[in-house]
């Protein structure tokens, strides 16, 4: 399988006031094409920091990041919206769906930009929301909204699948159905799917696993056999 | 307790930009109210300041024959009369620059000391006893005054005099047009000299105060009610003299009919302006309040009380209302005032604007606002604290949302593109900004749309009069009957005899009674009140709109008019479309068995366009006896231009309001919008859309509302406008209440400018949203 992602020594810092603070200090991985990985490590590691890079929603302070061939480090803000239109699907903890827009409507506002979408309704039907369809997220529960998000972020039909916390703000149950949800998506539509979490055990489903420390990028194990998601011992 | 006051203030910091666009709208209000409110106070106190500074006389004494010593001394002994200042007036012409000219000679006590009309030097100085020659000063020129300069001599009642000074005399200080009362013919310059330059002292006026009357403001009905009782009194002993009362004097009037329509533009547009603007800061605040949520939920959560909490926000609506407050009191006293008073400046020679500070408007005004504001935050303060502290923690939920009648519509809502649909719902959802905008826009374009109405009104009324309806271009009043003016022969011409009649017994107006024998329509386009074209015929009577529509004539009336003490009835042909007064036009066929006919007017068309020529005319008619006013229409109209432009002032004070309410209408909710829905526009930056793309879908729904608040705002212009040019007469010339399609489009495109630009600089703001802390800031 050919790279897709590869980082060379990001580093990401910021400036509050006169302090710098290093979010991520020469931060170097590459992720194939078509994997699941998920990108652990305690709260205030660097990880989100790292997937919003990965996104196109931040940029590295320096460091090359290559997506599919293309320096993403280069890129204007023109080019990078690009990047986030045709080319990533995010997922977050909190949904961040449009509230006066139906479900249906919610995934057509991202696939209507793209240039290859895939039908609306028929993920829609294929992440379960077959009847929930014409209804506001307002009108869903938490596991419902992040399916809207889950089918929002598939149907731009993007290479690749960013998720932050994805399950973060759900319950053990609804929690193991959106994983199951992300790693079919992985699976089935062959998306690479990059999963951030600080909850070890999801880590146990992945095909590789990052994990993240003050900061860089502290071990990568590749899962030779990755467990089922109902095998996950939730923690 | 320190700690938190400090808080309160750096808190206030961070909602600077919030609170600034609050401050803006309640200084606008409050300038424009204020400032609008208090001009025609202003200017009528200006004018009472430079009467009392120079001691205006309340009351002008004249009598056939001069005042005997035992006359005047017989009106002093009197308890009605204060001070009495006798003088000489006398019309004669002179001669100036080789031509004739009608002057007004006033002869004062320059030695002894002017004490009542007092004259303020404007150039020069105050003529002294000269042995050789007679010094003079003479009134400014204006419209219908000759410009005579410093050093001029010539020749006055066999004298020779030199002017050393130009003057202003209160009795004179508008521009209108005193006539001699030798001839008829109008004055054309008024000089003053020493009385002592007359062989033997003679008195043709008294000035005169009446006691107390410096207990009355001059411009009040009080004032004019005690003068005249105490006029009615005097007259009982004094019945061959005649008395003309200040509130009498053409200046006086003129300027109090023009303070009139300053008056009656000035309530009704400032009070909806006002309100606008009271609601624009409500709703300003209430969205602060409503965007504080969660602070005020970790306030809470401490332990802070309610009233700590309460304390910091109302402090916060008290000093911006009140800094507000206090920019509009001292941007709108001055400068709105200074604006409109200094173009009527073109109609009037006056001192500069004195200032009164009518504390009373003011203080309600300040009061209004002020209190509006505080209370509304109290009210949202409120029911924001009854909430329960969890709850206030947690973010509002956004509102969900709603299906909208538009959906029920399937195949129009499955045809809209979901960016459309999203316009349409957020429309619906967000009401409260629905109506903000609607009431905000549409109120702003309203009175844009009054203030080019209200110019057009004005220009309108001298265009059609000037332009359309009279196709002749000389009048030439005469003695009656004495039509036969050598000078004019050559041109078309027709004699017309103008009267003044009684109509049904109770209210006087003008007749006009065209000569049968020639064609009046070659001379006046008469126009019904459609705008048709129509011809006055033998057997014609026509009746002005405006007149017909007061006493409820409509054609085929019988009306009863009275002149040369008979009554006859006449039957109406027409009522036509007519701004400058109340008149009656009747074929002189209908009369002559009745009355005697008594030609009085000519309307010549003599089609001369130099200067050189007319004036050549005009003073050739002036050397005929018979002749006793000549107006090139030329010369009315350029008077109408100057009112005309005197009104310049208000309009553009009208004008410049309504833009600065536009834009900081748009930019406060453009604000209030991009601020509230800053995670809505970050999650489309996340999907890929382009800053251009997110800024054409947030303000797709504000263009939308915009446009019907625009032409809501239009309809709602014509209205306003309607009402307050129907209650405006200037000169005896009513208004026109037609709007221009020019003005229309002005309007509109002015409402789309302010809104582009509104956007214009809202586009950084949407730019500089960052998508990650937008998107994190729902903990």
């Amino acid at each position: 399988m050919k790279k897709i992602i590869e980082l060379i020594n990001v580093t990401k810092t910021y400036h509050v006031g006169t302090q710098i603070i290093n979010a991520n200090n020469q931060v170097n991985f590459e992720i194939l094409e078509g994997e699941f990985c998920v990108i652990v490590g305690p709260s205030g590691a660097g990880k989100t920091t790292i997937l919003n890079i990965l996104g196109g929603i931040d940029v590295v302070t320096d460091g090359v990041m290559i997506v599919d061939g293309q320096r993403i480090s280069e890129l204007n803000a023109k080019k990078l919206t690009n990047y986030r239109r045709y080319e990533v699907g995010f997922v977050f903890q909190f949904y961040n769906l449009l509230p006066q827009l139906t479900a249906l409507d919610n995934v057509e506002i991202a696939s209507e930009i793209s240039k290859s979408p895939l039908d609306s309704k028929m993920v829609l039907e294929q992440v379960g929301l077959h009847s929930r369809m014409q209804n506001f997220p307002a009108q869903l529960s938490g596991g419902e909204q992040q399916r809207v998000s889950i089918a929002r972020a598939i149907a731009k039909n993007p290479k690749i699948l960013l998720c932050d916390e994805p399950t973060g703000a759900l319950d053990i149950e609804t929690g193991k159905t959106i994983l199951q949800l992300l790693y079919d998506t992985c699976k089935i539509y062959q998306k690479t799917v990059i999963v951030v979490t600080h909850n070890l055990s999801i880590a146990e489903i992945a095909d590789r696993v990052i994990h993240f420390k003050n900061g860089q990028v502290s071990e990568i194990t590749i899962n030779k056999a990755p467990k089922n998601v109902d095998d996950v011992l939730w923690q | 307790m320190k700690k938190y006051s400090k808080y309160i203030f750096k808190d206030m910091g961070y909602l600077a930009t919030k609170l600034l666009a609050l401050v803006l709208i309640v200084a606008t209000g409050v300038a424009f109210l204020v400032g609008l409110l208090t001009t025609a106070p202003n200017m009528r106190y200006s004018v009472e300041k430079y009467y009392s500074d120079y001691h205006i006389a309340d009351v002008v004494i004249q009598s056939e024959s001069a005042f005997s010593d035992g006359q005047i001394e017989e009106l002093r002994s009197r308890d009605e009369i204060d001070q009495i200042m006798p003088y000489l007036t006398v019309d004669e012409p002179i001669e100036i620059n080789d031509s004739k000219h009608m002057a007004r000679i006033l002869l004062l006590d320059f030695d002894g000391g002017i004490i009542l009309n007092q004259l303020s030097l404007v150039e020069g100085r105050f003529p002294e006893i000269n042995e050789d020659i007679v010094e003079v000063v003479v009134e400014k020129s204006q419209v219908y005054l000759m410009d005579i300069e410093i050093g001029y001599q010539t020749t006055l009642l066999e004298q020779t005099f030199v002017v050393v000074g130009i003057v202003q005399n209160p009795w004179y200080f508008a521009y209108v047009q005193e006539v001699s009362a030798l001839n008829q013919r109008p004055i054309e310059t008024m000089i003053y000299a020493d009385q002592s330059f007359m062989p033997e002292i003679v008195f043709s006026n008294l000035g005169v105060t009446i006691k107390e009357s410096n207990k009355f403001d001059m411009f009040t009905d009080g004032y004019k009610t005690f003068i005249d009782e105490n006029v009615k009194n005097l007259k009982v002993d004094f019945n061959d003299y005649y008395f003309t009362t200040l509130s009498q004097n053409q200046s006086f009037v003129k300027f109090q009919s023009d303070v009139k329509i300053v008056e009656v533009i000035s309530f009704i547009f400032p009070i909806f302006f006002f309100m606008i603007a009271i609601l624009v800061s409500i709703s300003s605040m209430t969205r602060i309040i409503s965007d504080q949520r969660v602070q005020i939920g970790s306030l809470r959560s401490l332990g802070f009380d309610k009233f700590k909490i309460m304390g910091k926000y109302l402090l916060y609506a008290l000093i911006s209302s009140s800094i507000g407050t206090l920019l509009g009191i001292a941007l709108g006293i001055y400068l709105i005032p200074s604006i409109i008073y200094n173009a009527y400046l073109t109609s009037y020679n006056l001192p500069a604007l004195s200032i009164e500070y009518h504390y009373m408007y003011i203080s309600i005004i300040s009061l209004i606002m002020i209190a509006s504001v505080v209370l509304v935050t109290f009210i949202s303060l409120n029911s924001v604290l009854r909430e329960k502290t969890t709850e206030l923690l947690k973010v509002k939920t956004p509102k969900p949302g709603k299906k909208i009648f538009l959906e029920r519509l399937p195949f129009i809502w499955n045809r809209i593109k979901f960016k459309y649909k999203s316009t349409f719902r957020n429309i619906f959802r967000h009401k409260r900004n629905l109506f903000l905008m609607l009431v905000g826009i549409s109120g702003s374009t309203a009175l844009l749309l009054t203030g080019f109405g209200i110019k057009n009104a004005v220009d309108y009324a001298g265009k059609y009069q000037y332009e359309q309806m009279l196709k002749y271009d000389l009048e030439i009043g005469t003695n009656p009957n004495m039509v036969d003016i050598a000078a004019i022969n050559q041109y078309e011409k027709i004699n017309v005899m103008l009267k003044t009649a009684l109509y049904n017994n109770e209210e006087y107006m003008s007749l006009i009674i065209p000569d049968v024998l020639k064609d009046i329509n070659s001379f006046i386009q008469f126009k019904d009140t459609k705008r048709n074209d129509i011809d006055m015929m033998e057997n014609s009577v026509m009746v002005t709109n405006d007149f017909a529509a007061k006493q409820g004539i409509k054609e085929g009336s019988v009306i009863s008019i009275e002149f040369q003490g008979i009554e006859s009835e006449f039957m109406v042909t027409a009522v036509i479309d007519y701004y400058f007064g109340d008149v009656v036009y009747i074929s002189s066929g209908l009369i002559a068995s009745n009355y005697s006919l008594e030609y009085n007017a000519i309307y010549v068309t003599t089609g001369l366009k130099m200067d050189a020529e007319k004036d050549a005319l005009r003073d050739e008619l002036k050397n005929d006896e018979n002749v006793i006013n000549v107006s090139f229409k030329e010369d009315i109209k350029y008077s109408f231009n100057k009112t005309s432009e005197s009104m310049n002032g208000i309009i553009v004070v009208l004008i410049l309001f309504a833009c600065a309410l536009a834009i900081i209408i748009n930019y406060n909710i453009s604000l209030i919008n991009i601020v509230s829905r800053n995670r809505e526009i970050a999650t489309l930056k996340v999907l890929g859309y382009q800053e251009i793309e997110v800024t054409g879908y947030m303000f797709r729904e504000s263009a939308i509302i915009s446009t019907i608040s625009i032409l809501v705002g239009l309809g709602l212009g014509r209205l306003l406008h309607f009402s307050i040019i129907s209650s405006i007469i200037i000169d005896g010339v009513r208004l026109s209440n037609q709007v221009d399609w020019l003005s229309y489009i002005l309007t509109l495109v002015l409402a789309y400018v302010f809104l582009g630009f509104v956007y214009l600089i809202s586009y950084p703001k949407i730019k500089s949203i960052n998508m990650i802390d937008a998107l994190k800031s729902f903990e």
